[in-house]
């Protein structure tokens, strides 16, 4: 095997030189920085040998983060050079300006290297084989920038739920603020799947990281359930005036009401030392009275009727709305902020490709388009897991709208008008009225005889002979 | 007495014209919600006669055309010849500002890149087809 001529004097040149030059293997691990490129992230580039560039790596350390930020724009195995515009986070004690980049990749197979280059390209992408692809590639780049951004801006805040550049994810991440800087009850609201439990948990590790939390899954729970599974916070916020903690209630407005009676109490008893943060459906309701005036549990009549739907057990007790009301972060639906969705789903693939698990590494128009016009009723935890799906399934690290589940790629939404005049047709009826009258055609067609008409429809007569007494006549 | 007022239904006719059919889908997913309340949103492809002179409700029609590299002044011909008081809204990506400035010359009311962004156009159709349906105007904008 011929050998080539030595490394060591191309290093020191480049070392020498005010060249941003770094080098990865094609799984992202960074093998070379050279010393302006550690100037210009102000690192030790010792400091970064051997760590990740893979987008969305999962990492408390700043240093990983900024390595994650060095990672080529998505795209890159498809051209072999594509130019982007790195914007590394800067939470590690330095800000760092964006900076143009230019991203080669050389070799093949398991020796692939990734040169990324510092300079002023004019060229945005490579020559891509397939017309159309420099769109989608320059796209790609576009919503890669707009992520590093978003990174920067949100640092450790950032939830990927509430990712995106409408008025409703700037809102949000703006209260996320504000409730992780102060101490109080606050009420997460937003419909089922919508990331609340994941947003929660966050505020609570960055108002109160060292605080003790507990999670309570409401609607499992009654009072002594509710009881056992707070005992951990209840006996040092007992034995200490001191001490403070915080119940994370999921579902609060579906727990049962001796539960959120309990809750209601123990708040009471340790004032605000014991701290509620909760979620609750789009609209909870209040419960409705009466609450007898010592709020005996026993008071309450059981008015659940199954023929009246608003006398469901749902809601919440008014004293937590009270206690809720200081503050509370209303959750958008997924479909009412779609230009949010592509950034979402594009942090989504980072993230899974990130994981390990699989080559989907960018997603195509296509599939964006299909995931942009579908309206999410299972909301993020749905996309989650379409895009963790598609990222699994896809044979190339672009995702095609093909990899994405059934349900998703083969919605078309009807011409409202149409869906709108469209009368509606419980199935159930509906296979009624067709049984039926395949039964009256086998009748007449067998000349009477329910015996016959019977053995032609492949049922028994004692059958035939109950589904006619079932179904009054139309 | 008091006579209960004449109403008349409010129509929004929106026709699409592109090559593939993702702003169809788009269209049809996010229209309904873009219109003023109690409009009746008609989502079709554009055909051949909905351009032809002397059709009805044309100030309620709305098309989205989807402009592909290179056939901007093409498009500016054909809404220039067009003479009914259509709506046009451009589906382009990469946009130069004299293509924009052209596109709006002749009385094209908002570009978009992506299906994503359509939502965003909620306000200026809403205003546009409030006052349409309060005068009834068949006046060409900008004509």
């Amino acid at each position: 095997m011929p050998a080539g001529s030595k490394i060591r004097p191309l290093a020191r040149q480049l070392d020498g030189s005010s060249a941003v030059v770094w080098v990865t293997t094609a799984h992202g691990e960074l093998l070379y920085l050279s010393a302006a490129a550690a100037d210009w992230l102000g690192v030790d580039g010792d400091s970064m040998f051997r760590r990740r560039c893979v987008p969305a790596a999962a990492s408390d350390d700043p240093l990983d983060r900024l390595a994650a930020s060095l990672a080529p724009p998505p795209g890159l195995g498809e051209v072999g050079w594509l130019t982007h515009r790195v914007t590394p986070p800067g939470d590690h004690g330095q800000a760092v300006s964006p900076r143009q980049i230019g991203f080669a990749r050389i070799g093949e197979g398991a020796d692939v290297l990734i040169f990324a280059v510092g300079g002023d390209f004019a060229s945005p992408s490579g020559t891509p084989d397939e017309p159309g692809t420099a769109d989608e590639l320059a796209d790609a780049s576009e919503l890669r920038r707009q992520l590093d951004t978003w990174r920067k801006a949100e640092g450790v805040r950032a939830t990927v739920a509430t990712a995106g550049t409408s008025a409703a994810a700037r809102r949000t991440r703006g209260r996320i603020r504000f409730a992780a800087s102060v101490r109080c009850h606050v009420g997460f609201y937003g419909p089922t799947g919508c990331g609340g439990e994941t947003i929660a948990s966050r505020v609570h590790q960055l108002a109160r990281g060292d605080e003790p939390l507990a999670v309570v899954d409401g609607p499992l729970m009654d009072a002594e359930l509710l009881e056992a599974t707070v005992g951990p916070l209840i006996a040092p916020l007992s034995e200490s005036q001191t001490a403070v903690a915080s119940a994370l209630v999921l579902g609060l407005d579906e727990t049962p009401v001796e539960a959120q009676q309990r809750l209601s109490e123990l708040l009471a008893s340790f004032g605000g030392r014991l701290r509620l943060l909760a979620t609750a459906g789009s609209q909870p309701g209040e419960l409705r009275e009466p609450f007898d005036a010592s709020g005996d549990v026993e008071a309450v009549p059981d008015v659940t009727d199954p023929a009246d739907p608003s006398s469901t057990r749902t809601g919440i007790r008014p004293d937590l709305v009270d206690a809720l009301s200081v503050f509370s972060i209303r959750l958008e639906p997924l479909a009412s902020r779609p230009e949010d969705i592509p950034l979402i789903a594009a942090a989504t693939v980072d993230a899974r490709h990130a994981a390990g698990e699989g080559l989907g590494e960018r997603l195509s128009r296509a599939a964006l388009d299909a995931l942009v016009v579908y309206p999410w009723p299972g909301e993020f935890v749905e996309l989650d897991a379409a895009i963790r799906h598609a990222v699994r399934v896809a044979r190339r690290g672009v995702i095609g709208a093909e990899d994405l589940p059934l349900a998703i790629r083969s919605y078309r939404p009807s011409d409202p008008a149409g869906a709108s005049s469209r009368p509606t047709i419980p199935l159930d009826d509906a296979v009624r009225r067709f049984e039926r009258r395949l039964i009256e055609e086998a009748i007449e067609a067998a000349g009477g005889n329910r015996a016959e008409a019977a053995r032609r429809l492949g049922i028994s007569r004692a059958k035939l002979i109950r589904r006619l007494a079932d179904e009054p006549n139309d | 007495m008091i006579e209960r007022p004449e109403t008349t239904e409010r129509v929004l006719t929106w026709l699409v014209d592109e090559r593939g059919g993702r702003w169809l889908s788009a269209s049809r997913r996010f229209v309904a919600t873009m219109t003023p309340d109690g409009t009746r949103v008609h989502v079709r492809p554009l055909a051949d006669d909905d351009l032809a002179p002397g059709g009805q409700n044309s100030a309620t029609t709305v098309v989205l055309a989807e402009v592909a590299r290179g056939e901007v002044s093409r498009w500016v011909g054909r809404i220039t010849r067009c003479e009914r008081p259509m709506t046009w809204i451009v589906a382009a990506v990469g946009l130069t500002n004299p293509e924009r400035l052209d596109l709006m010359r002749v009385g094209v009311r908002a570009t978009v890149e992506q299906p994503e962004h359509l939502p965003r156009l909620a306000s200026l159709i809403r205003g546009i087809m409030t006052r349409r349906f309060a005068t009834g105007s068949q006046r060409r904008p900008f004509a």
